[in-house]
């Protein structure tokens, strides 16, 4: 093998240097259209074929390359962006160079980059970053309100309810700041190791802390194990979290009197968590976005019950990176499942 | 009662009839911010006490996303200029309280 920057490996004819370059292209994930000096296409390489193989918004696509090495033969550098609707929707980046120093240049080459998942991740970022201020802002206006209201204040009735909103929107400013924390550790990966952990202990662990606000708002648990010896690989951590975050919303969007169920058993071969509640439901609609962070289904009762919107975004997440899902069925006025399973942990994995 | 003594002299400058509300008393800020949405499109003066105040305002930025601006304010006889209609607002505008030098 040559070292780099040899003009041509020995023993290699020019034209098999040329077929493996052909073939290296192919295997680049940018389309690459050269032209003649005549405006002939005289090579594309398979990415450019498989974004303008003539079909519907693929003509356009080449129309568009074609437009492009046609500027570049008369010797400018081209740069647009391409949004097609058809057959599905993305977006193409197109520049064009002309190739080499003579005037007119020899032949020009089109690179053209499908950029519809940078896009779209973009418009995510944008959104996010837009929906993060206003939900701190949210607070922080509070905060500033109330305090502005309590400055002077001299009804000590007053005052008691005006520190206890205070604190309220302090918790609330927290709450969505540890979320975050939680959503990005978890997002970067650092999750731990994962270790056997039986489901039924998760169950307990995530239920203790609410046997008193669901007895308080009059809400019974009943927690079901079909199952005692299922175990999972995972986080303990973050699996109770993410099981107590379930149950927690469960509590809260159920009216008194109703019982929430919480249960665990292998289905399908995987070991299932589920948390089902009596309560409002949620509207069909809303059911496949209810995982987007800061989506909510009614804006006003999740300020009143304390909600910061990535709950179950967390849960998403979570269950993701076991290996696992979760999933929502629902129907308005009759109550909620939320079901999270995963991979059941081999015999040898809990023998540790 | 200090609600209508603030807006009272308004009210008979301009020949308004004022109502008394139980929606807008300390405390209330659930039925506040439902009468504040059922008020949405009309011209209407509300008085109300600075707990409520803060209350409709801060629901008004989180649900209806009506910007407060960078630091909201609202010391003791301000007044804050809400816009909308069908029950929901899209911008909010703060007057500082009007202060009279006595003559």
């Amino acid at each position: 093998m040559s070292g780099p920057g040899s003009p041509e490996p020995s023993g290699t004819r020019t034209d098999d240097l040329l077929g493996l370059l052909v073939q290296a292209m192919d295997k680049t994930s940018q389309g690459v259209v050269v032209c003649n000096q005549e405006g002939k296409v005289v090579l594309r390489n398979a990415p450019a074929r498989g974004l303008m193989n003539a079909r519907d918004g693929d003509l356009l696509a080449e129309k568009a390359v074609e437009a492009a090495l046609g500027r570049s033969l008369a010797g400018s550098y081209h740069e647009e962006t391409l949004d097609l609707y058809s057959p599905a929707r993305h977006t193409l980046e197109i520049r064009s160079f002309p190739l080499g120093d003579g005037t007119p240049p020899p032949g020009a080459v089109a690179l053209v980059d499908d950029v519809s998942e940078l896009r779209r991740l973009e418009a995510v970022r944008k959104d996010f970053v837009a929906n993060l201020s206003h939900e701190l802002k949210t607070p922080l206006g509070a905060l500033s309100l109330l305090a502005e209201t309590l400055d002077g204040e001299e009804d000590p009735e007053v005052v008691t309810r005006l520190t206890s909103r205070l604190g309220t929107e302090a918790r609330r400013f927290s709450q969505i700041v540890d979320d975050l924390l939680d959503l990005s550790r978890i997002e970067a990966g650092a999750t731990g190791t994962l270790a056997p952990v039986a489901l039924s202990a998760v169950i307990a662990e995530a239920v203790e802390g609410f046997a008193e606000p669901a007895q308080a708002r009059d809400i019974r648990l009943d927690v079901l194990l079909v199952d005692h010896d299922l175990y999972v690989m995972a986080n303990r951590h973050d699996l109770v979290s993410a099981v107590a975050n379930l149950v927690d919303n469960a509590i809260k969007y159920s009216e008194p009197g109703a019982v929430v169920h919480i249960g665990a058993g292998q289905r399908e071969g995987r070991a299932c968590l589920w948390v089902s509640d009596e309560g409002i439901g949620i509207p069909k609609r809303d059911q496949e976005r209810i995982f987007e962070r800061f989506y909510r289904v009614d804006r006003a009762r999740s300020r009143w019950t304390g909600g910061t919107g990535l709950g179950l975004a967390i849960v998403r997440h979570v269950a993701a990176y076991h290996g696992g899902d979760v999933r929502v069925e629902s129907t308005e006025g009759e109550g909620s499942t939320f079901t999270i399973c995963l991979p059941v942990a081999d015999q040898d994995q809990t023998r540790g | 009662m200090r609600c209508l003594q603030t807006v009272g002299p308004l009210a008979v400058t301009n020949d308004i009839e004022l109502e008394p509300t139980d929606d807008l008393a300390e405390g209330q800020s659930y039925n506040a911010v439902r009468l504040i949405r059922e008020l949405a499109g009309h011209d209407v003066v509300i008085c109300t006490h600075g707990d409520v105040v803060a209350e409709i305002l801060v629901t008004l930025a989180d649900e209806d996303r009506v910007d407060l601006g960078p630091n909201p304010r609202q010391a003791k006889g301000s007044v804050w200029a809400l816009e909308g209609r069908d029950g929901s607002f899209t911008s909010a505008r703060y007057f500082p309280p009007v202060v009279v030098e006595p003559v």
